[in-house]
C-alpha cells in the first residue's frame, strides 16, 4: 500500500472522531512518514511499521468519539481552560552556534537555567496581557528573544486579524473567531495576567544578557563566560552561577545572589537592596545610592563598596577592603588574610571586627559617625584618634573621626 | 509476543523512555520496535492521551525531514505517574512469576 492510500484509509476511519483529533493524528502520521522517508525507508515499509489502523483506533478513547463538532464547542466554553481561554503559550527550541543570548522580558518574569544539550529552549506563557507579544530573531550571531508591546493590539483594527510568525511560517489569526485557530494562538488578545519566559541556554554560551523593566529575573545553574543582568523595578535573583565576568544592574529592584563564582563582579543599584551569600570572587565592586548591602561568606582579592545612604554589612575574607558611605553605617567583619582595610563614612557609624590579623593596615575615618574597632588580639596602645597597634605588632589601625567617638578595644 | 501483553505495557514503555529525555513520535516507535514488534501507529493515541492527562507536554521543533517534529516531555505529574505504574508493573511481574514457578 502506498502512503496516499494508507492516509486516505486513515482519514476515513477517523471520520467519526472530533475534528481536532483527526487533525492531530493525521499530522502525527504525516510526520512519521517524513521521518521514515528521510531515514531511507520506502512508503511500503513505513506503512507496515505503522501497522493496522484498526489497532490504533482501538487505542483512542471513548471520550474522543463522543466529542464531536458543535457539541465539543458547547462543552468547552463552560470550562476555565478551554479553547477560548485567555491564554497564550508556546515552547520553542533553537539550535545553532551563537556568541550571545539576549533575553528581554520587559514586563514579564524571566527564568533562566541551563539546557542539557546545545539547544536553546524558550517557553513563553502569557495569561492574558493582550498588549504584549513574544518575539525572537537573530542578528550577527546573537540570539535575541523576549516580550514586547504589540503596537497594533490597542488599535481597533487589530481586532480583526493578525499575523503571527511561528516556526518560520506566517499564520493569520481571525480574532473574531480564534476558536478556529486553536488554543495556542487564541490567547494573545487578553487582558490581565502574567507574562513569563522560561529559558534554557547551553552550558558553553559565551555571553548571556537578561533584562526586564518590571519583571523579575531568576537565573540559576548557568556558566556563561559573561553574564549581564539589568532590571528597572524587577528583582534579580541568581544562584549557582559560575562566570568570568558578572554585571548586575537594578534601579529599584532588589538583588539576591547565592553561590557565585566569578573573577570579576560589578553590582550597581539605585534604591534596591543587595544581598550576597557564599561568593568566590576575584574583584568585587558595588555601588548603591540608598540601597543597603549585605554580604556574607564572601572570598576574594579586592572589594570596593560605595553607598550613599545605604548601610553595609559585610563578612568576608579578602586581601583588600575599601568601603565608603555617606550616611550609611558600616559593619565589617574581616577574616584572616586581610592586608588593607579602608573604611570611610560621612555621618555613618563604623563597627569593625578584626579576627586573626597579622600584618593588616586598617584606616577608618568618619565625619560625625562613631567608630568602634574590635580586635581579637591585645591592644598595645589604645588611642581614640591616631594610630593604634594591635595583635602581634605589625597590624596598625589608624582612626580619625570628626565629631564621632572612636574606640579600639579587645573583643 | 501476545498483543494483550503489549497493549497494557506500551504506556509504561513510552513513559519510561521519556524519563530519559524528550523524544518525538518517530523516535519512540523506532526505539520500542527494537525490543518488540508493535504497530507504530498505536503510539500516537497513547501519547495523545498522556497529554490530555497532563503527563506530558509537547513542543514543536523545526526539522529538515519535513513538518516540524513534535517532541514529548514528561511533566512532574507524569514522572510521578511513571514511578507508580512501574512499581505496579514490578509487583505484577513478581506475582505472575510466583504463580508460574511455585
Amino acid at each position: 500500500m502506498t502512503k496516499s492510500e494508507y492516509m486516505e484509509a486513515l482519514q476515513k476511519k477517523l471520520e467519526c472522531f472530533n475534528r481536532e483529533l483527526q487533525q492531530e493524528i493525521v499530522e502525527d502520521y504525516e510526520q512519521h512518514f517524513a521521518e521514515g522517508i528521510a531515514a531511507g525507508k520506502t512508503e511500503e515499509e513505513i506503512v507496515a511499521e505503522l501497522g493496522s489502523i484498526e489497532d490504533m483506533i482501538q487505542e483512542l478513547s471513548e471520550e474522543d468519539l463522543r466529542q464531536n463538532g458543535a457539541e465539543t464547542r458547547g462543552q468547552k466554553e463552560d470550562s476555565e481552560d478551554n479553547v477560548c481561554a485567555e491564554e497564550d503559550s508556546q515552547s520553542n527550541i533553537y539550535s545553532g552556534e551563537y556568541k550571545a543570548v539576549v533575553i528581554d522580558g520587559a514586563v514579564g518574569d524571566v527564568n533562566i537555567e541551563q539546557s542539557d544539550n546545545g539547544q536553546i529552549y524558550i517557553e513563553y506563557q502569557n495569561n492574558g496581557s493582550k498588549e504584549y507579544r513574544f518575539y525572537q530573531y537573530e542578528e550577527d550571531g546573537v540570539f535575541y528573544a523576549g516580550i514586547r508591546r504589540d503596537k497594533g493590539a490597542s488599535a481597533k483594527e487589530a481586532k480583526r486579524a493578525v499575523k503571527i510568525m511561528l516556526f518560520g511560517k506566517t499564520l493569520n489569526v481571525d480574532l473574531d473567531n480564534p476558536l478556529d485557530f486553536g488554543k495556542t494562538f487564541a490567547g494573545v488578545w487578553n487582558s490581565s495576567g502574567g507574562v513569563t519566559l522560561n529559558v534554557r541556554i547551553p552550558a558553553e554560551m559565551p555571553r548571556l544578557e537578561v533584562k526586564t523593566v518590571s519583571g523579575d529575573i531568576n537565573v540559576r545553574n548557568v556558566t556563561p563566560e559573561q553574564l549581564n543582568i539589568n532590571s528597572t523595578s524587577g528583582d534579580i535573583e541568581i544562584r549557582h552561577v559560575t562566570v568570568d565576568r558578572l554585571r548586575l544592574n537594578a534601579t529599584s529592584g532588589d538583588i539576591t545572589a547565592n553561590r557565585i563564582s566569578s573573577s570579576d563582579v560589578d553590582v550597581c543599584v539605585t534604591s534596591g537592596d543587595v544581598e550576597l551569600d557564599d561568593a568566590d570572587v576575584g574583584t568585587f565592586h558595588l555601588q548603591t545610592a540608598s540601597g543597603d548591602f549585605s554580604g556574607n561568606y564572601m572570598r576574594g582579592n579586592r572589594m570596593t563598596v560605595g553607598t550613599g545612604s545605604g548601610d553595609v554589612e559585610f563578612d568576608g575574607c579578602f586581601e583588600r577592603y575599601s568601603i565608603r558611605t555617606g550616611s550609611g553605617d558600616v559593619d565589617l567583619r574581616a577574616e584572616a588574610g586581610a592586608k588593607e582595610i579602608r573604611v570611610g563614612t560621612g555621618s555613618g557609624d563604623v563597627e569593625l571586627n578584626l579576627t586573626a590579623l597579622e600584618s593588616t593596615e586598617v584606616t577608618v575615618s568618619t565625619g560625625s559617625g562613631e567608630a568602634t574597632i574590635y580586635s581579637a588580639g591585645d591592644v598595645r596602645h589604645q588611642v581614640t584618634r591616631g594610630t593604634s597597634t594591635v595583635g602581634s605588632g605589625d597590624c596598625k589601625v589608624h582612626v580619625s573621626t570628626g565629631s564621632g567617638d572612636a574606640e579600639v578595644r579587645r573583643k | 509476543m501476545n498483543t494483550q501483553f503489549k497493549k497494557g505495557a506500551l504506556e509504561l514503555c513510552v513513559l519510561s523512555q521519556l524519563t530519559r529525555g524528550d523524544k518525538y513520535g518517530y523516535e519512540l516507535t523506532e526505539r520500542i520496535s527494537v525490543e518488540m514488534s508493535i504497530a507504530g501507529g498505536t503510539l500516537y493515541p497513547i501519547l495523545r492521551k498522556l497529554k490530555e492527562d497532563d503527563y506530558v507536554t509537547t513542543y514543536l521543533v523545526e526539522s529538515e525531514s519535513g513538518p516540524a517534529r513534535k517532541y514529548y516531555r514528561l511533566t512532574d505529574k507524569g514522572r510521578q505517574y511513571q514511578r507508580n505504574v512501574q512499581q505496579e508493573w514490578e509487583e505484577f511481574i513478581k506475582a505472575v512469576n510466583e504463580l508460574i514457578w511455585n
